[in-house]
């Protein structure tokens, strides 16, 4: 699968003291069961973090991050922004999943989240929200999401 | 070249093809084969395209004797009892009667190498293009089997087993380990003259019974190589070049992998052709600039006199002042060392292939991404084939860099990046690329688990992970 890690949740996989779930993310990031994606505003905001950026730098040279054309993500964010319906001021979130394909969010932000199962906003398939408690349940669906490829660009 | 297929060689067990690109980037960690990969296009391009024996102990590689090259399987497995490798290369314009107009296919070349008294022998040679192919054979009493096909049929003659033909092959000195290597073009007509003049000598290989027309005469005759025997010789270079000099004392010019002719060769060429040396030495001074290794290159010629003792200057420049010329071994290693590689890339009519071990020793890494551009424009304007095996990353990233940001020609196909990865005893090719936005994609299959684990887990440890 591939999926949108909002800079919200960014420290839940990347900070020091990372949650239960940021550290499964992380591994399975590491071992290519899921791809993270880049591009636009969204990849300055990760880059905020030195962690980050040191391990996108790397990840990015051994496939394990797929990044779009920033001018690309930027030109929708711009389309987004000038008819804008949502709860958050994500235009450029929703814009790199228009972009990137990909249907997944891992996000700590409640507008955001609103915004990407919205249907008016992100579409063929729907976004799904990244499941990021620890219950059986949880674990269970997010295997499941892992499974799911056709939520993962075509490239 | 296009694309190299290796089986039973050195470490490479089973046979694999990979795709060469304007620039191939061969990576992976120390001993899986990089630079024994590096001596096998040589070698190939001397059997197939300029016909000479094959030389495995020529500088700057040593892969020893036919025990060290052919393949150990391990075990009972014992060692290959020959190794096969080939290349593809374009198709030149001439004129074929086939293709006429179209583009034409590439000629494939195949060769067996087997074991001699006197070392490694091509047993078996193979060219193809499109539907037509031929094959020579060489037995060990010199008798030469040479078969040839076309979608029509497929026809064999022998030759060497007449006494005028043995005479013929002692007047042109074919005799010993040269045998093995009787020029097809050679052979190619040989082949034609024996349909024309002797048709009983053709054999039917696969039962037909028609002889070759004009037309399969034809498309036999231009199987013939489509590189000209005189084009330059890729230029191998050394891990480790040449020890700079204070003062250089002119010497006959004779080319080493090390790169110790190359201020001898700067000094003439300045001598001798004023204008391309001003060419050649402003590319090399914004290679310089651009590197951060100096402003200016000259040449100090000493006592007054043209073609004297003379010293290699370099001059970095300050804010304010020009600072002072200083000589070549007063500077950091890493100038001497890239000299070289870089003179060879830019002089005028140098070699069209580069086969380049570890370019970046001793070099900062500003000067490694400032060579990785160098690569790109090389390869991109002046239409040569890098073939650049290397540990950095950062020459490596620039390259990715000037693709994605389209500051080269270079379009992402026109870059390969070949990962040797050992497993056992043998190591596999992985054939990777990137995309137009720089991402890393496999062109066979998926990114191997293996790709640069080491720094993947040391990033990892880094950043407390």
């Amino acid at each position: 699968m591939c999926l949108i890690l909002d800079a919200s949740a960014r420290d839940q996989v990347f900070g020091r003291n990372p949650t239960a779930v940021g550290r499964e993310l992380f591994d399975w990031l590491e071992a290519r069961r899921t791809r993270l994606v880049l591009g636009g505003k969204l990849t300055e905001e990760l880059a905020g973090s030195d962690s980050f950026q040191k391990w996108a730098e790397t990840a990015v040279s051994d496939g394990r991050v797929r990044v779009f054309d920033n001018e690309q993500v930027d030109r929708v964010t711009g389309v987004l922004s000038a008819d804008w319906s949502g709860e958050s001021d994500d235009q450029h979130v929703i814009a790199l999943a228009e972009v990137s394909r990909a249907r997944i969010l891992y996000a700590d932000d409640g507008p955001l989240q609103n915004d990407f199962r919205n249907p008016e906003l992100v579409s063929s398939p729907g976004g799904k929200l990244y499941p990021t408690g620890e219950s059986r349940n949880a674990t269970r669906h997010r295997l499941r999401l892992l499974r799911q490829t056709n939520l993962c660009p075509n490239r | 070249m296009n694309e190299v297929t290796v089986a039973g060689f050195r470490c490479f067990n089973q046979e694999q093809t990979v795709r060469l690109a304007p620039i191939t980037v061969l990576v992976g960690e120390n001993s899986t084969g990089k630079t024994s990969f590096l001596a096998l296009l040589r070698v190939l391009w001397d059997v197939a395209l300029r016909e000479q024996l094959p030389d495995f102990k020529e500088p700057p590689y040593d892969l020893g004797s036919y025990d060290e090259i052919a393949h150990y399987r391990g075990g009972r497995g014992g060692r290959a009892a020959s190794f096969e490798a080939g290349f593809s290369i374009d198709g030149s314009r001439r004129w074929h009667p086939v293709y006429p107009y179209a583009k034409r296919p590439p000629s494939v070349y195949r060769v067996a190498f087997r074991q001699d008294d006197s070392g490694v022998l091509p047993g078996i040679r193979r060219v193809e293009n499109g539907s037509a192919s031929a094959e020579c054979r060489v037995s060990e009493d010199g008798i030469v089997s040479f078969t040839a096909a076309t979608s029509n049929g497929r026809w064999s003659v022998k030759f060497g087993d007449r006494t005028p033909e043995r005479r013929f092959s002692t007047a042109l000195g074919w005799e010993g380990p040269q045998r093995e290597l009787i020029a097809f073009g050679y052979l190619l007509r040989l082949f034609g003259l024996a349909v024309q003049t002797e048709p009983e000598r053709v054999e039917h290989a696969d039962g037909g019974v028609r002889l070759p027309d004009k037309h399969d005469l034809e498309a036999i005759r231009h199987l013939s190589t489509p590189i000209p025997r005189q084009a330059p010789r890729p230029f191998a270079s050394a891990p480790v070049r040449s020890r700079p000099r204070r003062t250089y004392d002119p010497t006959q010019l004779i080319a080493d992998p090390e790169g110790e002719y190359v201020p001898m060769f700067l000094a003439t060429m300045r001598r001798k052709d004023p204008r391309a040396w001003t060419a050649l030495k402003e590319s090399i001074e914004e290679f310089g600039r651009e590197a951060g290794l100096f402003d200016e290159i000259e040449m100090k010629v000493l006592g007054g006199k043209t073609g004297g003792p003379f010293q290699f200057q370099v001059r970095k420049l300050g804010r304010r002042s020009k600072g002072p010329h200083r000589n070549l071994i007063d500077m950091g290693y890493g100038v001497s060392q890239v000299l070289p590689v870089v003179t060879e890339l830019l002089r005028p009519a140098g070699p069209r292939m580069f086969l380049l071990q570890q370019p970046e020793v001793h070099l900062h890494p500003t000067a490694q991404a400032a060579l990785g551009g160098l690569f790109c424009q090389v390869a991109a304007r002046r239409r040569r084939q890098l073939i650049v095996e290397t540990h950095s990353d950062h020459l490596i990233d620039r390259i990715r860099m000037d693709i994605r940001d389209r500051r080269t020609k270079l379009r992402p196909d026109d870059v390969s990046i070949l990962y040797f990865q050992r497993r056992n005893l043998a190591v596999t090719i992985h054939s990777l690329g990137w995309d137009a936005n720089g991402n890393l994609v496999a062109k066979r299959g998926s990114i191997p688990d293996g790709y640069r684990e080491f720094f993947r887990t040391e990033r990892r440890r880094s950043i407390g992970l």
